[in-house]
This record gives structure tokens, sequence and C-alpha cells, in this order.
């Protein structure tokens, strides 16, 4: 299944956005679990569980801890989708 | 009379949310008797009320529905790693070791989840602790006591309120009202095991009773700006109210807990947690314990439990030593090694000696289920034990 990585991209710049009040594709690009303030492992559980609604995926406990950048969660955003696991 | 009730709950309870989503519906109302998961069916359970009564068992029911569906849609599978495996020397006769305690005095059933130990169970807890204050030693760690009382500030910082709320246990005593307290000695009485009294007589819990050792050192550093990371060893009476639950050692309502605590940096503390758990597996190894270290989730309440669930087994911040228990399916949680980031260095505002909100970890043991496991495992005759236990045992055992 082929996905729109673009589409991906901004809908993971909503979420952080929403969930972290930051831009990811701007001022807060690069930023890392625990290399921003408001990027926290408490809120961290928050942005995972925002992602994984707004896609409709989902993803094993033991990942979580490893969406530590943007980038990683994009990738793992397109992954789930393109296997068309939810 | 007793009258079973069934409840579909409109979900399948998946396998391993089972026993959390059946602990915490003998939470929805008082007076379940019986309460269990139908044999056939994950989505029924069977109840029963001491006062049997179809408006009762109607709300009950309505509850249950709710907290299955909330527990069930939060829920994913867990990926429980195994840290350690231990395989004692045998498991033994496979006896529940209470009823044969109980019949020679060294055991004696209080109430609902208060039990008090006798002779041979005692001298078995008196050996842990000696062992314990050498792991303590080994961590090097500084000896503390605290009270048995906890302000009810304390546990709200702790966020305590609305993470395991259903197993407080509150302390009170009469408001200073001459009238009140009058009244109380008059007409205080006991009914069915139950203090009847005027309830408006108490005053506002400002203590509850302890559910862990741990909180009151955060407590006590409360904005300390630390130099260099605190290392501590306690224990203490605790206390965790589980309605339905409460069987034996296995589950007390009043029960010991010896902690060693380290509050610093995460390097410190981490390695903290990994030195704790190596001399633990040395201790349980002399034992001669059947156990496994695995990571784990706390039993949070239910309006917070995936979450808060999530969190801990997305960052392995609990480790759990579950011994075997041969007259039992499931096996007993007899020790845990906890970390909780910096939750407690900024719920108590402590910094580090790096000037961050320090980080903490905790290595705790449950004195009475240890001995349980043990006397479950090896029995309950002395010269089946292991030589590490038998031969330090005092003469006149």
């Amino acid at each position: 299944m082929s996905v729109d990585r673009a589409n991906v991209a901004a809908g993971v710049a909503e979420v952080f956005e929403r969930i972290l009040h930051v831009d990811v594709r701007g001022a807060d690009a690069g930023i890392r679990l625990g290399s921003h303030p408001a990027w926290d492992s408490v809120a961290h559980i928050d942005l995972v569980l925002a992602i994984e609604a707004a896609f409709g995926v989902s993803f094993p406990s033991y990942q979580i801890a490893e969406l530590a950048s943007v980038e990683q969660v994009q990738r793992a955003v397109e992954q789930k989708l393109a296997s068309g696991a939810g | 009379m007793i009258v079973r009730y069934t409840a579909d709950l409109g979900v399948e309870v998946p396998e391993a949310l089972r026993k959390d989503v059946l602990g915490k519906l003998w939470y929805v109302a008082e007076g379940l008797t019986g309460l269990e998961l139908d044999a056939a069916r994950a989505d029924r359970v069977h109840f029963e009320l001491a006062t049997p009564e179809d408006g009762v068992a109607a709300e009950a029911r309505a509850r249950m529905i709710e907290v299955a569906k909330r527990m069930v849609a939060g829920y994913r599978p867990a990926s429980y790693r195994v840290l350690a495996q231990l395989k004692g020397p045998g498991v033994g006769p496979g006896d529940d070791p209470h009823p044969g305690l109980v019949a020679s005095s060294d055991l004696h059933h209080f109430g609902r989840g208060r039990w008090g130990l006798g002779p041979l169970a005692s001298d078995l807890v008196e050996l842990l602790e000696s062992d314990l204050h050498s792991v303590g030693l080994d961590l090097a760690t500084a000896p503390h006591r605290f009270p048995t009382l906890i302000g009810a500030d304390t546990l709200a910082s702790c966020k305590y309120f609305e993470s395991f709320p259903h197993s407080l246990t509150f302390a009170s005593h009469l408001r200073e009202d001459l009238g009140a307290i009058q009244s109380f000695a008059r007409e205080a009485r006991v009914v069915d095991g139950h203090l009847a009294a005027d309830s408006s007589a108490f005053a506002s819990p400002e203590c509850l009773l302890s559910p862990a050792v741990c909180f009151h050192l955060y407590q006590w550093l409360a904005g300390s700006r630390l130099t260099d990371t605190v290392r501590a060893r306690a224990s203490g009476k605790c206390f965790r109210y589980e309605s339905g639950g409460l069987d034996g050692l296995g589950r007390l309502w009043d029960f010991t807990m010896s902690e060693c605590i380290a509050v610093g940096t995460q390097t410190d503390v981490l390695a903290f947690r990994e030195q704790g758990l190596e001399r633990s597996l040395a201790l349980f190894e002399a034992w001669g314990l059947t156990l496994d270290v695995h990571t784990a989730t706390d039993p949070f309440f239910v309006d917070v439990y995936a979450k808060q669930a999530l969190f801990q087994a997305a960052f392995d911040l609990k480790f759990e030593a579950s011994a075997t228990l041969p007259y039992r399916k499931e096996p007993l949680a007899i020790g845990s090694f906890n970390y909780h980031q910096d939750f407690f260095g900024r719920a108590f505002d402590i910094q580090s000696a790096e000037g961050r909100p320090a980080h903490t970890a905790c290595v705790a043991f449950g004195i009475e289920r240890f001995v349980l496991a043990f006397l479950a495992q090896h029995g309950t005759a002395p010269r089946h034990w292991p030589a590490a236990v038998r031969d330090r045992l005092p003469e006149s055992a």
C-alpha cells in the first residue's frame, strides 16, 4: 500500500503542534524526546496516543520509547500505514 | 439464600487483563461477596451480594460494564520481558502452608487482610531482615525510620489519589468536640465486625496509613538541592486495601515493606536499581527460591489505568520478582525494582547534583510475601530448607 509521505509529515507536525505546542517544521525542528521541555516522557505518552488516534495505528509498548525523534515517528507511521496494519 | 447474578460486560476481556479487571470490579458496589469471570466466556462475570436485591444488582452490573469497557478500550498487549529466571533446589509438596501454620499457632488470622506471625514465620522474617540489611549495606544506603502515618499532602504530591484511590486506608480521630466525644463513648459499638458510630464525630483525615515507604524520603528531601545522590534504606508497615482480594499472607491489608531508595542523578539512580537487582538475585538464590524477574506494570485505578500502564511499560520503569506458589496457578510478586524518572524529583522539588529535577529508584520487598513464597516452595519443616537458611535459625526453632 503506497503512503503519501507529505501527508504523513503534515499530520505528524499537526499532532506535535496540538499536543506539545511545538513547531517541528520551523523553530523546533530537530527536537527529540527529552531535548525540549515540552517533550518529556509523560508528554511522550500523550503524543504517541494522539499520533495513533490521528492515523488509526497502534504501536506495541516496546516500540514507544524508540519513537524519540520526529523522523522516527514519521517513519513508524509510514511503515504502519504501508503494511496496512492498525 | 445465595443469589448468583450475571453481568454481560459487552466486551471480551483479554486474558492478560483479566486479573486487573476482576480486581477493579470488586470496587463497584459494597456487599459483593462473590465475583468471578465465567469459565467459558471472557465477556461475562458472575457475582453475589451479601443482601440480594435486584436494584443493587442492576446498579452493580451497570458499573461493571462501565469499568470493563473502559479498561479494555485502552488496553494494548504489553510485551513483558523476562530479565532473570531462578530455579530453586526443588519446589516443595505444593501445599498451601496457611492451614498447617494456623494449626501449629504459627499464623493467626485477625480479620480481613490482617495476619499475625508466630515463631516459625517470625524467625524467617528476622533472617530475611538481616539479609536485607546486608543488601542495604552493599548498596551504600544509610538507615532511616519513617512514620507509619503519611500526610495527605504527601500522597497528593505523589498523585496517589488519582492513581490508586481504591487502595487507600485513612486515619482519623474524633473531633475536638466534647459532646461528640462523649456521645461516641456512650454509643459506639461494633456491628458485624464494623464500628457503628456517628461519622460526623470523626475529623477529616490529615493523614493516611502509608501505602509505601519511599514516599516519606521524598517528602523529607522536598526542596533540597542535593550535592550527591542520596541512598537510603528503611522498612515499615504499609497499607493497601484490596477489596475482594485480601487473601492470606499473599495479599495483606497491613504488610511490611523493606526498601532501598536512591535520589539523585539519572546515571546514579539507574545504576542503583541495577545493583539492587543483582544483589537481590543473589539473595533469592541463597534462599533457594524459584522465581522470574520481569518487566511489569502497577494495578492503576480504572480512569488512569491504560495510560499509566503504557507509560511504565514503554520506559521499563518497573521490574518485578514473581515467585512460584506451587499450590496456585498464579505466581506471587515478592519484590520490585522501580525507576520513577524525575517524577518525584519534580513533585517534591528535589534537585540532583546536576542541578536538574532528581531521579529516583527503589528496590522493595514485601516481607510477608517473601516468607510465604519460601514456605510454599520449601514446606514448613526446617529440615527441608536450604542450609543457608536452616543453619542460621536460632536454636529454639
